[in-house]
């Protein structure tokens, strides 16, 4: 028996909304004659194509749809679609209550989005990006229940992103990926906004200002900016930072990374890039204390300097887990307490302070130097608990040489027995097998 | 205080024993408990075998209130890989069975989980030939109007 026989075609037709595109809903129109039209009453579509019989698809599937609501539509429209008919397909899903928008075109030229859905009432989540531009835009913009906005190298004309943030009175994630600002002084302003994250193809021209006085969640890359007048980030719960210098900003650079960074001190979870974390030496002498944080993650390498690493440590009193990308850095005169680069008195004074109970260090290569720095972190730490210690991946290590990884596995093994902390050291299997293999006589 | 536990019964006149909490994600069953309380529920077209496995999934997906705010029997991610598992478990027949369940006692989530397997099976298949065997679907077109509705539907991308 039809195992369909009993199910209702609406069941049927929900069944195919599982299907992740529209096109392979469609295949099933030729089962039989009771499924020629059902791929068609989905709540969601999700197209892709370039030609003239796509575009009859779609005609006829909107056709076929008539005025029942529709939750999501999803187009990619490459170079062959005919632009009117896009607006057309857009204005036909706004007009029917359409909720998630999510379009790509790649045509020759800009595709500007239709004026209708800047004044959309149902669009919850708008995705857009590439080839698109907000000129058809005007002044009274207005998405009321719009709480997601993902753009993706999006063309803004100038004072354009300045008058959409306050036209989305509930947003509340915003992404805008490699963007391009157009303004002088950038002011990105939302009372709701709770998730942003940034991240650019050129840097901003010139001042960046953030007046978010609800956002937890801040993920930034950037350049850093002529300035940040305003940093109003109160509730910040989580934040990644990644961002560069340009040479002709140093000067000056160090009093509005301060700014930033003091913006930021409420976070608890915080993650640095390796540029970010050498950047930050430059606000040494003025770094805020940061009364919340409990995780700190830093991606460190080999070319870059720990000169900032005492004086995070220091101002961190409340943190828990410290996670490091690599121990090997450039020693520098300004190295400080906390590695081992200089003999110096005072050395491992900013750990002694540090409550830290949980440490991860990840592409160990297994070098005498990192040795000793672990040692250096097991007896100077107080509060650690658990040590961490992972093999590089991808780079070559030490551990090529035939019998190294017994004497440091030894070595570490001897850290775990005598110290107060659960020293773990692990390797990814298939790195273990390459490893072990290379070095056992029997192929 | 001892939970309130209401009695469903299958086309078989099996009773089960169910706790209202769990039966309760039924919105069908919702609304009947509120209009016939203290009563039998019968569900005349829901065998014993289909409704035991109802409630099994209903009994791991329910949302303890005790007191202490929402407290979910188990994590969502482990509640995923349940449902994966529980699904994968059950033959195409029974499994057209339960999604027909889940729509006439109205749980969406089961519905959806249910529908997502029909739906992956459907997108597993090789061509037409392959549904049609899989779910028995006889067909009723020539092969004419087959060749007519693929032209319309297949565009390259």
């Amino acid at each position: 028996m039809d195992l369909f026989n009993k199910l209702p075609d609406p069941v049927v037709s929900h069944i195919l909304s599982f299907l992740p595109t529209t096109k392979e809903a469609a295949s099933t129109s030729v089962l039989a004659k009771r499924w020629r039209n059902l791929f068609a009453f989905v709540p969601n579509l999700n197209l892709d194509g370039d030609s003239k019989t796509f575009m009859d698809f779609v005609d006829r599937v909107l056709a076929l749809q008539g005025d029942i609501p529709i939750k999501e539509f999803s187009l990619n429209a490459k170079t062959g679609v005919d632009p009117d008919r896009v607006d057309r397909w857009i204005c036909n899903v706004l007009r029917r209550g359409v909720t998630h928008l999510d379009l790509f075109v790649e045509f020759d030229e800009e595709y500007s989005l239709p004026y209708e859905i800047s004044v959309s009432k149902t669009l919850v989540e708008l995705k857009t990006g590439y080839g698109v531009d907000f000129y058809a835009w005007d002044d009274d913009m207005f998405l009321p229940n719009l709480k997601n906005l993902i753009l993706v190298s999006v063309e803004f004309g100038r004072g354009q992103f300045q008058t959409l943030l306050p036209a989305c009175p509930v947003l509340e994630g915003l992404m805008l990926l490699n963007m391009k600002w157009r303004d002088r002084n950038e002011i990105l302003s939302s009372p709701s906004l709770k998730k942003l994250k940034i991240s650019v193809a050129e840097g901003c021209i010139g001042t960046f200002s953030f007046d978010t006085p609800n956002l937890d969640f801040l993920d930034y890359d950037d350049f850093v900016a002529e300035d940040y007048p305003l940093v109003n980030m109160p509730k910040i719960v989580e934040a990644g930072i990644n961002l560069e210098l340009t040479p002709f900003r140093v000067r000056g650079a160090r009093d509005n990374l301060v700014k930033l960074i003091h913006g930021i001190r409420n976070v608890k979870i915080l993650y640095l890039t390796p540029v970010t974390f050498e950047i930050l030496s430059l606000c040494c002498e003025t770094m805020p204390v940061f009364e919340n944080l409990t995780t700190l993650s830093i991606k460190s390498v080999m070319i870059q300097g720990w000169q900032a690493m005492p004086v995070l440590l220091r101002s961190c009193p409340r943190l828990e887990s410290l996670y490091i990308g690599e121990l090997l850095h450039s020693i520098t005169d300004a190295c400080g307490d906390v590695c081992v680069c200089l003999s110096k008195w005072n050395k491992g004074l900013s750990l002694m302070s540090c409550h830290v109970k949980k440490m991860r260090i990840l592409g160990f290569r297994g070098t005498i130097r990192e040795v000793h720095m672990i040692k250096h972190f097991l007896d100077h730490l107080p509060s650690l608990k658990e040590m961490e210690i992972v093999v590089e991946e991808n780079e070559d290590t030490m551990f090529d040489i035939p019998k190294w990884l017994d004497i440091v596995g030894e070595t570490l093994m001897h850290f775990n027995e005598t110290s107060s902390c659960n020293v773990i050291f692990w390797m990814h299997a298939f790195l273990y097998r390459r490893l072990t293999r290379k070095w056992s006589p029997q192929v | 205080m001892s939970k309130k536990m209401i009695v469903l019964k299958s086309s078989e006149g099996v009773s089960f024993v169910v706790e209202e909490a769990v039966a309760r994600q039924s919105k069908i069953i919702s609304f009947l408990v509120e209009e016939f309380p203290d009563r039998e529920l019968p569900l005349t077209n829901m065998t014993s075998e289909i409704l035991r496995k109802t409630i099994e999934y209903c009994k791991k997906h329910v949302v303890e209130d005790d007191g202490g705010g929402d407290s979910s029997s188990s994590s969502s991610g482990d509640l995923k890989e349940w449902d994966v598992k529980f699904v994968a478990e059950i033959d195409q027949p029974r499994l057209m069975d339960l999604l027909m369940a889940a729509n006439y006692l109205d749980i969406p989530s089961l519905l959806d989980v249910t529908c997502q397997k029909v739906a992956d099976t459907i997108a597993a298949c090789n061509d037409e030939k392959e549904i049609r065997a899989t779910f028995n679907i006889e067909n009723d077109f020539t092969e004419e109007e087959v060749e007519a509705i693929r032209m319309e539907n297949q565009y390259p991308i």
